[in-house]
């Protein structure tokens, strides 16, 4: 545990040394891991879910379905709801980087959720319909809490120019609940 | 512990320094009136500096008309709002055209409130209607939107963010119809809901964009009869109409840039454009709608179409369509008229391509590069693939004789902000960024798709002329030109970031076996690098528009309408 606990430090470190700050140059991805060689992660200890929206294909375009999942806290906030997306695996396969954390979740008056993001959500990389799926998954799971109307994405305090290449995240973006799978 | 040295100005300076405090002092005093303001258009800032001086907020005029997704037309050192509103104060500063928020927002059908620095453009309500089973809400300015569903009774509603009613509100109701009352309400201080009771429980589903001037839902496809009993209200409040609106005119007018054609009918009418690239045929949709009297006969003179025609569908539903067949590519857009029961089609030549189309200056972006992958799959990383199409492009555009310049020609990383940064760096004519895409799930999509930003006309006949070639001469799986407002309400960086023409390019899916072996063929990079060009060329006019096999046109779909 020590030993994982010093690994992920040292890549925490690594990250952000080459990086420089959130809207310097990406660090280099980390190969994909098969969803079988990551450790399960701890089972939650109370049964408690959230509900999260994440990526599906129909007819060949993207849309969001509803989920719910079991997390670890008893009792879980739009923190821990986004880590779970975060967290969250489609065929085995992580949607995010490995490592890449909720820091902090804040709704503005304006109704503007701003989410601050761990440094490790630099190494994203996808295609443009990909990250369309990860981005609008996030926004569509912040907007469920009281007061979201768009949501604005940091990370690690900074502005983010982006995320896969793509979107502009210098701007919050608005739920589209056009993507909406079952939204009756 | 070192020694600090004191450093003291000398005496001789304390003349220069006083000289320089009084320059200043001068300096802010010719200023003291102005003061950085910001300005939002329901509820979304505009870019750029604006200030408060002399109790006007002057903002970028561009930035304005983008934000508020409506044409500015300078007149003099002044602008005035397309289809009317009176005249626009303006004035420039350091080469930038700023124009009077306040004005603007009166022009353009909003209300202006300003609190200190800050001047909110509010939108209001221009018409709800519910008609063929769909719910229009029309506002006079972009806005945003939420939809949701209660019961007891069943009812959808639609809150508009950033809209007033100037009015009281009020509801109508129809016993007979699919949605029995319609209610508008100001909910929130600037929050305008619309409430739809409908007959039971049904489905609904959002057809309009996250930040839309006409939000649309579907509330049902097949059991919604239409409407009847129309009741009026106050000015404002919505109308369910009889389902069926008369169009009394259709007239056609051409000039140099381009023709347009002048629809009035007798309520508002909300057309929906398409397009056919098997046969260059651009067309209007209106639904529920029948044409008043005998069709004219269009006589279209300039370059610009070969003909024109009205075609009624009286079976079912009726459906009026107005098709323009055109001969080279064009922009087209739909705009308001005099008056609310008119719009005006402008089918024009696209910017930045009258007169000569050699020698303009045309940015290719291959996406990503350095430690940002992009998409990778079966062996390919998309930063490579991305260089080589705009290496082989950039080769045959110089070839063609158009002066290319790639933001990348290696592998190496560059911000979103520095690639736009380079249009302003060159006299640039279209900006085309080269990309490959991705999905969640291998081996699922194929197939080659363009994106323009938003509803720009200009950037959406680029995509479309861009997509056209690729798929006629690389065989690719049609996807359309899209706006990327399907994939956000902000749209994509480098696109929304342009202030040229501009479009992204998705040749295909490296996650897709079938794709990614095609990608890996040099003559496949090269027949795509090529078709690039030939849509950018014929988007200049330099090449007749690619006519590639696709989907079957509407109009053969409607064997049972009768053509007038």
């Amino acid at each position: 545990m020590m030993l994982h606990r010093r690994f992920r430090l040292l890549v925490y470190l690594a990250a952000a040394a080459v990086a420089g700050g959130c809207a310097a140059p990406r660090p280099q991805q980390a190969p994909e891991t098969p969803g079988g060689s990551i450790p399960a992660p701890e089972k939650p200890a109370a049964e408690a879910r959230v509900t999260i929206f994440v990526p599906v294909l129909v007819n060949d375009e993207m849309r969001l379905e509803r989920r719910s999942v079991a997390v670890t806290s008893a009792r879980p906030g739009p923190k821990e709801t986004l880590q779970a997306l975060l967290d969250y695996r489609i065929a085995g396969q992580r949607m995010f980087p490995e490592g890449a954390r909720v820091l902090d979740f804040s709704v503005g008056k304006d109704g503007v959720a701003v989410v601050d993001l761990s440094p490790e959500i630099q190494q994203y990389s996808g295609g443009s319909m990909e990250e369309a799926g990860a981005l609008n998954a996030l926004v569509m799971t912040a907007a469920q809490f009281d007061g979201v109307k768009s949501v604005r994405f940091l990370c690690d305090g900074k502005e983010m120019e982006t995320l896969g290449g793509h979107a502009d995240l210098t701007v919050p973006l608005v739920p589209d609940r056009r993507l909406l799978v079952e939204q009756n | 512990m070192l020694p600090v040295k004191k450093i003291q100005p000398h005496r001789s300076i304390w003349p220069v320094l006083l000289a320089l405090l009084a320059t200043a002092w001068a300096g802010a005093s010719a200023f003291a009136a102005r003061v950085p303001a910001t300005v939002f258009v329901t509820g979304q800032q505009v870019a750029g500096a604006a200030f408060l001086e002399d109790g006007r907020v002057w903002a970028p005029a561009e930035a304005l008309a983008r934000a508020a997704g409506i044409e500015l037309q300078p007149s003099g050192k002044d602008f005035a709002v397309a289809g009317g509103g009176g005249t626009i104060p303006g004035r420039t500063e350091n080469g930038v055209a700023y124009a009077d928020a306040a004005a603007f927002a009166e022009a353009a059908g909003g209300v202006p409130r300003r609190s200190g620095g800050r001047l909110d453009i509010l939108a209001r309500v221009a018409d709800v209607r519910f008609a063929g089973g769909r719910l229009f809400v029309s506002c006079t300015l972009p806005v945003t939107y939420s939809v949701h569903r209660l019961t007891g009774p069943e009812r959808v509603y639609v809150d508009l963010d950033e809209v007033i009613l100037e009015g009281p509100g009020g509801e109508t109701r129809s016993e007979k119809a699919a949605v029995r009352a319609l209610r508008l309400s100001q909910y929130a201080p600037r929050t305008v809901r619309v409430a739809a009771e409908t007959a039971g429980r049904l489905p609904y589903t959002i057809q309009s964009p996250p930040r839309a001037r006409q939000v649309v839902i579907a509330l049902s496809s097949s059991d919604a009869a239409p409407a009847a009993g129309a009741a009026s209200g106050p000015a404002e409040v919505a109308t369910v109409r009889e389902g069926i609106r008369t169009v009394r005119s259709v007239r056609l007018e051409e000039a140099d840039d381009g023709v347009r054609f002048i629809v009035t009918a007798d309520s508002p009418v909300a057309p929906q454009e398409d397009r056919d690239p098997a046969t260059g045929q651009h067309w209007l949709d209106f639904e529920s709608a029948l044409l008043e009297g005998e069709a004219p006969e269009f006589r279209p003179q300039s370059g610009l179409l070969s003909a024109a025609r009205l075609v009624q569908f009286r079976a079912g539903v009726p459906r009026l369509r107005l098709v323009a067949q055109t001969r080279r590519v064009v922009a087209t857009r739909v705009a308001g008229g005099e008056g609310p029961n008119q719009i005006v089609w402008h089918l024009s030549i696209p910017e930045g391509a009258d007169g000569d189309w050699k020698r303009k200056v045309i940015i290719l972006d291959p996406g990503h590069g350095g430690r940002d992958t992009g998409a990778r799959g079966n062996g390919l990383n998309e930063k490579d693939v991305n260089l080589s199409i705009a290496r082989l492009a950039a080769e045959e555009g110089r070839k063609r004789g158009l002066d290319i310049v790639l933001t990348r020609d290696k592998d190496v990383e560059l911000t979103l902000r520095a690639r736009t940064d380079m249009i302003s760096r060159y006299d640039t004519t279209l900006f085309v960024s080269i990309h490959n895409n991705s999905n969640t799930r291998p081996n699922s999509v194929s197939g080659t798709e363009v994106y323009y930003h938003m509803q720009d006309p200009d950037s959406r006949a680029l995509a479309e002329a861009i997509h056209d070639q690729i798929v006629a001469q690389a065989g690719t799986k049609p996807r359309g030109a899209r706006s990327d407002s399907r994939l956000y309400s902000t749209g994509l960086f480098v696109l929304r970031n342009s202030r040229v023409p501009a479009a992204l390019v998705e040749v295909g899916y490296i996650n897709h076996s079938g794709d990614a072996a095609r990608l890996k063929d040099p003559a496949f990079l090269k027949t795509v690098a090529k078709a690039i060009i030939d849509g950018i060329v014929s988007y200049l006019g330099g090449l007749t528009p690619a006519r590639q096999p696709a989907e079957p046109a509407p109009a053969q779909d409607e064997g049972a309408g009768n053509e007038q």
